[in-house]
């Protein structure tokens, strides 16, 4: 039994960022998300014919930075002093700033690509590294900093999540030069895409996706720990063979060989995760269908289902190539990030009115009160059925507009779930203090 | 000061925040000479800023089992 001073030392237990700080992420999250369905759903069909088009790539990027990344790093920084025992400095006024240049450069991004304009390109190419870099940094200066000695997976792999991040910032910082300063430099923009999203969706997404499911899926599923070989090395193995890949894209002949046994690699890894996680979920203890295990089982199956796809012979089609983006975005990410917020923004507002109660002495709601489920069992019914429409549309690009307003009626649902909390939390602020003698909770 | 343990809570296996109710409620019978031993599955980190907040000690220990042992008594004079 070893005894841990050294926590005790090194954190210093001042006041936790203010609730306003992740709720401002996750808040913003499923807006953009709404935006993002709400734009497919007013092109249609049209959107959905190539990945190649501006309309798409605007939606994806709404979606991916607007949505996901927005609701990770609001995450990260709520996570990383909860889990790891870490203090991100300045926490508050760092998060205020990354909230701003993430919201204002994926707009712009998003107008860039719909409006093919290359000065709206360049303001992108400011905002959205400007805050993404500050984001990292902050991490890192953070992160080598003393952590708690049972969160060494989690935070091994919140490293490699945002190395991939950077590089995928970098790759799509050369693609928007592309796209501002058209005919300046000749790039090769078929591999660099493929890099950037690849780096994007199974890097910075996958990694991070899976170092926190480490610590999510038992805490707040209450599934078995995860086996060993998972949270050893196998998100720097994952990362390698991200990098492999990625040396290897151009290269023909034994080269070719190469990349692909490493894209299969990479896929069996995914898989592997993806299966484990169901397992861990179908064996609990004791077993509940609450939102976040459906939106968990959702998106592990999505993955599984993607990397089944990317196996089929007809994999280089058009429609699969989409029906793979949402399967990965919509159905693996998206449902993930779903899944999280509805245990994670109850969990914070609580949280916030437990010290609310040492100054007012209001108890605060169980758990269960902050988040109606039968409102988050309807929304995931909405997600749900938005998914396999979105995935139909694919195939059959007239489905398109009914999917997509399905999506973006379940993400506006979404928001209007989680806004409850922020409700509840306010109307407790702001109610008069009551003289409850609260033996132990005076000042 | 030689403390008589109150309890041994155990709140493994529960969905946050359980543990953490549980933890506060029984802290609310704990005496002065009187310290409160908790099992649980990780360490409580949102736990320690409310616990120095309201005048308690506590000490953490990993356990064998990667589950942890928290100990917690009231800071006389706080």
């Amino acid at each position: 039994m070893k005894p841990v001073d050294a926590p005790q030392r090194a954190l210093s237990f001042g006041d936790h960022p203010p609730l306003s700080l992740p709720l401002r992420f996750f808040l913003s999250a499923p807006l953009f998300a709404a935006l993002a369905a709400g734009l497919l759903a007013w092109h249609g069909a049209p959107a959905l014919l190539t990945r190649w088009s501006p309309q798409t790539l605007a939606v994806t990027h709404l979606m991916v930075l607007g949505c996901l990344s927005m609701t990770m790093i609001g995450a990260l920084l709520q996570l990383l002093p909860v889990v790891a025992g870490i203090q991100v400095p300045r926490a508050a006024r760092v998060g205020a700033v990354v909230h701003a240049c993430l919201c204002a450069g994926t707009l712009v991004l998003a107008c860039a690509f719909w409006q093919d304009s290359p000065a709206l390109f360049r303001v992108a190419m400011a905002l959205l590294p400007g805050g993404l870099l500050l984001f990292v940094g902050v991490c890192t200066v953070a992160m080598w900093q003393y952590h708690l000695p049972g969160s060494g997976a989690v935070v091994a792999g919140i490293r490699l999540a945002l190395a991939a991040l950077v590089l995928t910032m970098t790759l799509g910082g050369m693609l928007a030069s592309a796209f501002a300063w058209p005919g300046l430099i000749q790039l090769p923009l078929q591999r660099l895409t493929d890099l950037h999203a690849m780096w994007g969706m199974l890097g910075w997404v996958g990694l991070l996706v899976i170092a926190i499911a480490f610590q999510v899926a038992p805490m707040f599923m209450l599934t078995a720990p995860y086996p060993c070989h998972l949270t050893g090395a196998y998100a720097t193995w994952m990362f390698l063979l991200l990098g492999a890949v990625s040396l290897s894209s151009g290269w023909s002949g034994r080269g070719a060989l190469l990349h692909t046994t490493c894209a299969f690699l990479l896929a069996a890894g995914y898989a592997l995760f993806g299966a484990t996680t169901l397992h861990l979920l179908a064996r609990r203890k004791r077993p509940r269908a609450d939102p976040t295990t459906l939106y968990w089982c959702t998106a592990m199956a999505s993955l599984l289902a993607a990397i089944g796809l990317w196996t089929w012979p007809s994999a280089a089609s058009g429609a699969t190539q989409l029906a793979l983006g949402v399967l990965l975005v919509a159905g693996f990410a998206l449902s993930a990030v779903c899944g999280m917020l509805y245990k994670i923004v109850p969990f914070l507002t609580w949280y916030h009115l437990q010290q609310l109660r040492e100054t007012n002495g209001r108890k605060p709601p169980s758990i269960s009160q902050i988040i109606p489920e039968r409102h988050a069992q309807w929304q995931f019914g909405a997600h749900a059925a938005g998914l396999l429409l979105l995935l139909a549309a694919c195939y059959q690009p007239a489905l398109a507009r009914p999917a997509a307003a399905l999506m973006c009626a379940a993400c506006l649902a979404l928001w209007l779930n989680l806004g409850r909390a922020v409700r509840l939390y306010r109307q407790s602020r702001n109610a008069p203090n009551q003289h409850l003698s609260v033996p132990h909770y005076h000042e | 000061m030689e403390r008589r343990m109150s309890a041994v809570l155990d709140v493994g296996g529960l969905e946050p925040p359980e543990p953490m109710v549980r933890i506060l409620e029984a802290l609310d019978t704990l005496g002065p000479d009187e310290q409160l031993r908790v099992l649980i599955d990780r360490e409580p980190v949102p736990l320690y800023s409310i616990l120095q907040r309201n005048g308690y000690g506590h000490r953490t220990t990993a356990q064998q089992d990667h589950r942890y042992e928290v100990l917690i008594w009231l800071v006389p004079g706080a």
